[in-house]
Parts: C-alpha cells; sequence; structure tokens
C-alpha cells in the first residue's frame, strides 16, 4: 500500500462507515492503524484521534456525541487527503504544532482498569529498564525475550484502554525488540540508547496520565483522559537509522547475539501463565457479577458493555498465551454478549443462563491450562503473527478469522448449547480429560499473594499504634499502683509480647525491597558515565534489604544527588586517573544494610576524595566560615558541602555544580529523621552513609514540660541534661543568652518565649536545661521538667493545626495525654542563623 | 435534660440515628445566658471536659488538643471563637465532637442541655443585620421552640471561616 492508495482507501472507508457496525469499524481501525506511516507528520493527532474513536465504537458501540466526533474527524481528514500530496510528508516534522487542547481524549470507564495498567506498567517499565542494561553487557536472548514480553504487554492493555501514543511506542520497540530477536539486528549502544529513550518517553506518558488521573480522582469511575501529544518523529528516526546500518552491524558481531529460539514454550515461563489464570479467574468472576445483575432486573446495556469488555481481555490474553480453546470460548461469549447489546438477543432468563456456561466453560479450561496449550499446539509455529497481532487488541483481524471459524467448536460446547449435557457433566468430563495429562509439568494455581490497598494498610497500622497506647494506658494505669499483682503482670507481659509482634508484621508489610530503587540508580549511573566519558563501573550489594516503602520513595532524590556528585564531582577523568595509578574504569559501590534500628544506605566511589583545604578556602570566601576554620575537625568541614549555595566546583556543570543538590540531600534526610556520616580520604576516595531509621512511625523520643505543654524530642537529638542554675548562663544582649559547657559556646532557645507563652511563674529548681543537636548546631533548651523516655507512635498533627512552628508531629502518651513532638532541626533553623 | 445526664462519659449520637431520624434533631447547649443549636448530624460524640495539651502558635480560642481514643482532636472554644468573656472550666463544660468533612474537631460549652426537633417550618433565616458580630456570621438561622428562640449554628462556619481574617487582626 502506497501513502496515495491509503487515502484513497481510507476516504472511502469514511464514506461508506455505518456507526454501529461492529465488524465495518474493527476493519476501519485496522485500515487506520496500518496507515500510521503515511499520517502526515503535522496532523498525526487527528488520526490517532480517529483510531481512538474507532475504538471507542468498538467498545460502547454507537452513539450521539461518537457520532458527532467522527463527523468532525471525517471532515478534517477529507480536506488532507485533497489538499496535501502526502508522499513527501514524513520529512516534514515538527513544522505544525498545533497541539489542539485535548487533541484525543480517551474515555475511561473503569478506573479499576486504568490504575492496574499503571501501576503495572511501572513495573514493567522497571523491569524492561534493568533488562537493557543488563543486556548493554550480556546479550542475552531471554533478555531480549523478557523486554519483548514486557512491552507486549504494555502494549496490549494500553491498546485495550485506548491509549494510543503508549500503544504506538511500545508498537515501535516492540517491532524494533522482534527484530533484534530474529537476529537482524546486533546489541550496540545505539540501539540500547534508543530503547531506553523509547522506555523514557512510555514512563514519562505513563506519569503524564497518571498525574492526570490522579487530578481527575473526584469524577467517578468514567472520566475522559486527555492523553498527552507525543512526538515520536525523532524515536522512529533514530529506529530507523538503526534498521538502515543493519547490513553493516550484524557481520560485525555475528556470534554474540545468540539465536533465540521462537517457539512458545521458551517465551512463557510459569510464572506468566499462573498470572494469566489468577487475571482470568478474575475477569470471569467479575463479568459474571455484571451479567448477573443484568438478570436482576437492571437491564442497562452498561453491563453487558464491562462484561464484554473483560471477555475481550480474556480473549486478548488467551490468544497470546496460546490457549486455543479458552480463547474461542471467550470469543464466542464475546459475540453473544454483542449480539445482546445489539438487542439481536434479548437479555432474557434463557441467554444468561447461556453465558453463564460459557463462563463456567471457561473457569473448567482454566483449571487445566496446560493441557488446553497443548491442545492448540499445532498454532505453535504461527505463533509469532498471531501474538503481534494479538497485540493490537481490538484492531486485530483476529476478530474477523475467528468469527469464520466458529464451526470448530469443541464437542462439549456445543453440547452443552444445545441442552444435550449439562455443563456440570462437562466439567466433569473436562476434568477428568486434564488429569489424564498428569505427566505435564502441572502448574499451581494457588495465590500467594493479594493486593491490598494502601489506606486500608495505613488504617491498620494506625490501628496498632492505637493499640500500643492502649496497652499501655492498661498496663501503666494510676489504678494499679502499689498493687501485687503477679497474675495480672503475666498477663502484661503477654500482652506486650503479642502487641509488639502484631506490630512488627504490620510494619513488614509496608517494607519493600530496595532493589527497584537501586535498579534506577543503574540507568543514571551509566547515562552520567557516558555524558561525562568517564568509565564507571557500580556494584551494588545488599538490593534484598528492605524499607517503608513511603521512606524508599523519599529517599530516592538525595541518593541521585549523591551519585551525581560521586560521578561528577568525586571521580577523576581518564587522564587522573592513569597518571595517580589507578585503574581506568571508577567504582561507584551502593550499599544497604540493617545497623541496629537503621538502614545504612552507603555510596562509596574510589575518586579523588574531599579536598579540605579546598572546601576551607571555599566556605570563607562563601561567609560560611569564620576565624579558626583552620582547627575545625574534619566532620565539620565535611559537612559543609551540604550547606546551601556551596559548590567547590568552578564551572557549573550540565549533571550538577550548581550548589543545589548536597543542602537538598541533608533536608530530605532530615526529614526522615535520618543523617549523612561521610568518611573521606584524599586521593583515595568517598563514602556517603545515610542513615535512615527503619520506619518514620516509631520513634525514641523523651518527653519534657513546658508551661502547659507536653513537648516531645527525638533522643537521637539528645546530647545531655543539665541542672538549671542562672551561673550558666552569659547574656548577650537583646535578651539572648548562651551558656558554656565545657568551653563550648552554645546558644539557648527560650521555650517559652519561642512559643510566645507567658511567663506565668518564676524560675524553679525543677527546670532543667536540655542541649540538643541537629544538623551539626547544639543548642540548649529550657524546660520545666523532663517526663521520660518512651517509644512513641508518631501521629500526623492534625489539619487545623499543621501550621504550628517546629512541631512535626504529635503522640499519646501512656497516661492517654498528648505530647507534641519537636522538630529539632527546624527549631533550630528558626531561631538561629 | 436526663439524656444529657446520663451520658457523663459518652453519648453516641451519630451512630445510632440514621439521617432521617437525624435531620431536624438539634444538640441545645449554653454559652453565658444564650441557647444555641447545632443539627447532629456533624456531631459525632459529647465528652466531658479533660486535661488539655495545649499548642503552641494558635489563635486564643484554639485552647490545646485532647486524646479521644488514640485520635487526637483540636479543641476549639466556642466562647472565645464568638468573642464572649473568657471563663474558667468547671465539670459543667462539655467539648462537643463534630466532624467537618472527616476532620475531628472539640467545640467547648457551658453547658449541654438536650437533644430537640426542630422543624424546618419553625426555623426563620438570620435577619442579617448589617453589623453582624462574630457570632452573627456563624448562624444557620433562628429556631422557635414555643416561645423561646435558639441560635443555630452553622459549623462549617465556625470552623473555616474567617480564620485568615483572625489570625491577621490579633
Amino acid at each position: 500500500m502506497t501513502a496515495e492508495s491509503f487515502f484513497v482507501t481510507l476516504g472511502d472507508s469514511l464514506n461508506s462507515f455505518t456507526p454501529g457496525d461492529l465488524v465495518g469499524t474493527m476493519e476501519l481501525k485496522e485500515l487506520v492503524d496500518e496507515g500510521r506511516d503515511y499520517y502526515p507528520s503535522g496532523e498525526k493527532a487527528l488520526f490517532l484521534d480517529l483510531s481512538a474513536l474507532l475504538h471507542c465504537y468498538i467498545l460502547e458501540g454507537e452513539n450521539d456525541e461518537l457520532n458527532k466526533q467522527f463527523q468532525s474527524i471525517k471532515e478534517r481528514i477529507v480536506l488532507i487527503g485533497h489538499s496535501e500530496p502526502v508522499a513527501d510528508s514524513p520529512e516534514r516534522e515538527a513544522v505544525k504544532n498545533t497541539v489542539p487542547l485535548c487533541p484525543n481524549p480517551v474515555r475511561i470507564d473503569d478506573r479499576e482498569v486504568l490504575d492496574s495498567f499503571l501501576q503495572e506498567s511501572h513495573d514493567h517499565l522497571d523491569t524492561i529498564e534493568e533488562r537493557i542494561l543488563a543486556l548493554e553487557t550480556n546479550p542475552d536472548a531471554d533478555l531480549i525475550d523478557d523486554i519483548f514480553r514486557s512491552m507486549h504487554t504494555i502494549k496490549g492493555v494500553a491498546s485495550f484502554i485506548g491509549l494510543n501514543n503508549i500503544k504506538n511506542i511500545s508498537h515501535t520497540l516492540e517491532s524494533l525488540l522482534d527484530r533484534l530477536r530474529d537476529n537482524e539486528l546486533a546489541v550496540d549502544s545505539d540501539l540500547i540508547n534508543v530503547l531506553l529513550d523509547g522506555t523514557d518517553i512510555l514512563s514519562g506518558l505513563i506519569g503524564n496520565i497518571e498525574q492526570e488521573a490522579e487530578e481527575k480522582r473526584d469524577s467517578g469511575n468514567e472520566m475522559l483522559l486527555c492523553e498527552p501529544p507525543v512526538d515520536i518523529s525523532l524515536l522512529v528516526e533514530k529506529i530507523a537509522r538503526i534498521g538502515n546500518d543493519d547490513g553493516k552491524m550484524v557481520p560485525q558481531k555475528p556470534a554474540e547475539a545468540p539465536v533465540p529460539s521462537d517457539s512458545v514454550d521458551d517465551l512463557i515461563t510459569g510464572e506468566m501463565i499462573q498470572k494469566f489464570i489468577e487475571e482470568t479467574s478474575d475477569l470471569i468472576d467479575s463479568a459474571e457479577h455484571e451479567i448477573l445483575e443484568l438478570e436482576n432486573g437492571s437491564p442497562e446495556m452498561e453491563h453487558v458493555d464491562r462484561a464484554f469488555r473483560k471477555l475481550h481481555t480474556i480473549k486478548g490474553n488467551a490468544g497470546f498465551f496460546g490457549f486455543a480453546s479458552i480463547e474461542e470460548t471467550a470469543m464466542e461469549t464475546e459475540s453473544l454478549l454483542d449480539e445482546i447489546r445489539k438487542g439481536i438477543r434479548e437479555a432474557d432468563h434463557r441467554n444468561v443462563s447461556l453465558l453463564l456456561k460459557e463462563f463456567d466453560i471457561i473457569r473448567a479450561r482454566l483449571s487445566s491450562p496446560v493441557e488446553d496449550r497443548d491442545g492448540g499446539s499445532e498454532k505453535t509455529e504461527n505463533y509469532k503473527p498471531i501474538g503481534e497481532v494479538l497485540a493490537d487488541l481490538g484492531v486485530s483481524r483476529e476478530d474477523i478469522e475467528h468469527a469464520a471459524n466458529l464451526q470448530n467448536k469443541k464437542l462439549g460446547e456445543i453440547l452443552v448449547e444445545e441442552g444435550v449435557v449439562s455443563e456440570g457433566i462437562l466439567d466433569k468430563a473436562l476434568q477428568s480429560q486434564g488429569r489424564t495429562a498428569g505427566d505435564l509439568p502441572s502448574i499451581s494455581v494457588k495465590r500467594k499473594d493479594i493486593r491490598i490497598d494502601m489506606e486500608k494498610l495505613d488504617r491498620l497500622f494506625d490501628m496498632v499504634g492505637e493499640l500500643i497506647t492502649a496497652e499501655a494506658m492498661v498496663v501503666d494505669s494510676e489504678d494499679l499502683k502499689g498493687l501485687e499483682l503477679r497474675d495480672f503482670q503475666k498477663s502484661a507481659l503477654h500482652l506486650s509480647k503479642i502487641t509488639r509482634e502484631i506490630q512488627s508484621i504490620t510494619m513488614s508489610m509496608r517494607m519493600i525491597p530496595l532493589e527497584g530503587l537501586f535498579n534506577k540508580m543503574k540507568r543514571l549511573v551509566r547515562d552520567l558515565s557516558r555524558k561525562m566519558d568517564k568509565p564507571v563501573q557500580l556494584q551494588i550489594s545488599g538490593a534484598d534489604t528492605e524499607m517503608d516503602r513511603n521512606v524508599i520513595e523519599e529517599i530516592s532524590d538525595p541518593l541521585v544527588h549523591i551519585i551525581r556528585n560521586a560521578i561528577d564531582h568525586g571521580l577523576e577523568n581518564r587522564s587522573e586517573r592513569s597518571g595517580k595509578g589507578k585503574p581506568p574504569v571508577g567504582t561507584v559501590k551502593l550499599n544497604a544494610r540493617y545497623e541496629g534500628n537503621e538502614i545504612w544506605i552507603t555510596v562509596s566511589d574510589d575518586g579523588a576524595g574531599l579536598n579540605r583545604k579546598g572546601i576551607v578556602i571555599h566556605a570563607l570566601e562563601k561567609g560560611l566560615l569564620g576565624e579558626g576554620a583552620e582547627s575545625l575537625p574534619d566532620e565539620d568541614i565535611w559537612k559543609l558541602i551540604f550547606e546551601p549555595g556551596f559548590s567547590t566546583m568552578e564551572k557549573v556543570s550540565e549533571i550538577s555544580g550548581r550548589g543545589v543538590g548536597m543542602d537538598v540531600v541533608k533536608k530530605n534526610i532530615e526529614k526522615l529523621r535520618g543523617r549523612i556520616d561521610i568518611n573521606t580520604e584524599w586521593g583515595k576516595g568517598t563514602d556517603m552513609v545515610l542513615r535512615i531509621p527503619l520506619t518514620l512511625a516509631i520513634i525514641d523520643a523523651i518527653s519534657c514540660r513546658v508551661a502547659t505543654m507536653t513537648l516531645a524530642f527525638q533522643s537521637s537529638d539528645v546530647i545531655e541534661f543539665l541542672k538549671y542554675s542562672d551561673d550558666l548562663f552569659t547574656h548577650t544582649g537583646q535578651g539572648n543568652r548562651v551558656i558554656n559547657l565545657r568551653s563550648e559556646i552554645i546558644p539557648v532557645i527560650d521555650l517559652r518565649e519561642f512559643y510566645n507563652i507567658k511567663r506565668d511563674r518564676q524560675k524553679d529548681e525543677t527546670e532543667v536545661i536540655v542541649v540538643i543537636t541537629a544538623g551539626g548546631v547544639k543548642s540548649a533548651l529550657v524546660v520545666d521538667s523532663i517526663l521520660g523516655s518512651k517509644q512513641m507512635v508518631v501521629k500526623a498533627l492534625p489539619e487545623l493545626l499543621e501550621e504550628t512552628r517546629a512541631i512535626s508531629g504529635c503522640s499519646v502518651l501512656g497516661t492517654g495525654d498528648v505530647c507534641l513532638i519537636v522538630d529539632a532541626a527546624a527549631l533550630i533553623g528558626e531561631t538561629l542563623e | 435534660m436526663e439524656a444529657v445526664k446520663q451520658s457523663e462519659d459518652d453519648i453516641f449520637l451519630a451512630d445510632d440515628d440514621d439521617d432521617l431520624q437525624s435531620q431536624n434533631k438539634y444538640l441545645l447547649f449554653n454559652l453565658g445566658n444564650e441557647v444555641f443549636g447545632l443539627e447532629i448530624g456533624s456531631i459525632i460524640q459529647i465528652v466531658e471536659m479533660q486535661k488539655i495539651t495545649e499548642v503552641p502558635d494558635m489563635p486564643p480560642y484554639i485552647k490545646g488538643v485532647i486524646n479521644q481514643r488514640g485520635k487526637v482532636i483540636p479543641l476549639m472554644d466556642l466562647r472565645l471563637r464568638f468573642g464572649m468573656p473568657e471563663r474558667d472550666y468547671d465539670d459543667r463544660n462539655c467539648i462537643i465532637i463534630v466532624n467537618i468533612h472527616n476532620s475531628f474537631i472539640g467545640l467547648i460549652v457551658d453547658t449541654v442541655a438536650e437533644v430537640h426537633d426542630i422543624d424546618d417550618k419553625n426555623i426563620d433565616p438570620s435577619p442579617g443585620f448589617k453589623s453582624s458580630t462574630l457570632k452573627e456570621k456563624y448562624i444557620s438561622g433562628l429556631g422557635k421552640i414555643g416561645e423561646d428562640v435558639k441560635i443555630l449554628l452553622d459549623v462549617e462556619k465556625i470552623i473555616t471561616q474567617d480564620d485568615l481574617e483572625q489570625a491577621g487582626a490579633s
């Protein structure tokens, strides 16, 4: 087909198109999609619109809104067909950048489908990226297959939902991978770059959609999404270039690219089949639910529509995995539903029972899918094209082909449909059939995990916190003071054991391994290393260390900054390295391990190390240090690099060096109540240790009383307590005071003054001085009395009180009183320069 | 009166009333010599006065927080909120805990009187004086019970409105 014939055919088809004709719609959509290479580049959005619209037709049937849209698109396309010879148009990219506000709205009918797509896509993209990077060093056929499959899934689901940009990009990448798999291409760095670029574009798109979906969360289950427009011409061009180099590339590396086997069994793992089974049974369950609703006297077509879409997914998946009979049954059921939808069949009891029987057949097949797949193994050789086409779910010619094959129904199905055999008997028959095939590797259908709403988990977490508080209230009750309660003590101990265990299980439920985060760093290191032309090898260890999910999100940015710095500033360039007798390839090590109640994430490089002299000179220039700087201990000097605006690099590099990185690191880590240690040796390298508490939810704290307030400090912030005495203080004017603690001058923060509390009594003997530290700055606080030290479950402040200065949260004490948790860093930051 | 007396600790209003029943039912309480009413739909619980933990940096009418079954709830003194003179708390004071958009707030009142039905037809709109005092801004209507007039309050306005103005003024 040429561009010209495409436009002629398209014009004809558009004119003869009748909305509501399912087969016609599918054919037209296929035509539109196949012609994607001929879209005039400035008008791409229009054609994608058309494709999306047709997809809506397929999913929803005909309605006025769609018809209106169709008319307007049709008019515009006809216009283009006349006004422009399109043959040379692909070169005119980026000429017209007229992006309409919402170029191609995608109708989302089911939030859950979208949500799970987004979630899964993230996972897939993470895997893809990791694999692509692995591919670079180890061009292994299995890896390519893995990437291909993940990409394929994204494409399939995106197409099902109607996210055409995502579908198109993943399709492009998939085709590229396919050629790689067929050994038409060889793995080289250009190819890897293109793949990574494509993956980035996909993540960007998915991120955008996620954001939009989040914004529209309130609008209920159905919504219109504006898929962000995206220019993939650059990517396509790059891919094309790779394709053109074919002749040169392949012979260069003939031996290294292994020939992947194309058989289904190599492609599909047991794990995938298990996932398919789980997903399909879920889908069947919900489709059944919809159909039952229908019978319950709510004859609305939306139920049929939903069931239709679910069956459609099953059909697609079954086709991909080669489960021929499931695919067929789903196909059949789908047509039945379509007939009901169009009013050809009534939604009466007879038809509902028929549908339910079909569902049961699919269920029965699911219980022995391997056998089923084997049964369809004559298709193995055709596998790839089928998979390929099926991926364009809802677009494909499959439906039509299979419609022609409907007469090849399984015997059992026909019998059931004709009412000769009950489905119960058929089930049994099918099961025994499955059993005879027992020598095939059996796949367990048992579920190993379930998805839980984060909100429920958080609620559980809160409740456990309350449980612990309540327990303390009972056990430490004032009423029990002075009583001899041996039995009670025993029971209390037992109770406490149980609550601790519940607490640790609950916490562990929110823990995920650091692996995902670390894998992201692989990509970062690779990009940085190329950009700066410093060969770097990244060594990762302890990636299985688990951390609170919320915490992992928070440390991602700091880690990026630190690694950037390590490579940009830490590692020397090639010539410097060889001059120092270091290996040409620099090493960055990323390690995570548990250390007491903390997790230590260490980033070490074997670069130049921190330059004490340089830092001191620079800090003096910037006014960050005063007199006597030379005598400061090393640690204090290293900490300067976290100061806002500090940057030792002369010129600002593209990657880092704007001096904003490290203070962000410090802030983020402090927000997590963590700290950073630096060990460095000039010429040998630098270790940065991020010490993060295991969880944000429980802290060791010291509570104290100031006027009518109960405040708590994190134990690790507190250095020491001093008995109050007027002699300790030196007034420095303006009501400010300092104390001299073992010849160290420490500024005093009077909490009463800080919080504007009236002095309602004279200072007396009970006053205590608490010396705290945060971010390397010490400060002495005057409090009324110390109440005690204990573990506290941190709660967020109620909404009305969020603005309170230097308070990060609150907690309920064993006595039932509320105490406010002081953010030491903020307190010091607000008071001192 | 009895309804309240027997519930020295807590009475749950929201739990055992469904929407139909809670309509037109008002919890009446006293501030000084005046009787106010709150529609009981938004009321979670009434608890006796308890030890308050003060929170700094708050306007004077936010008295602090209490712990109620593990939930930390801020308290607002309605006397101060309405610009009435402050009074020391005694054991007749009550805290009415309300739920506004899923955040809980306790309102400190002098005494709680009773729950009373007031039909819509017996509720007049606020007269809307031009020189409205703080208090009048939060009125949702005037309810008539026999000869008496009760001031019906709009909880949401009490909590959300004028907070900025207040903070700016003080």
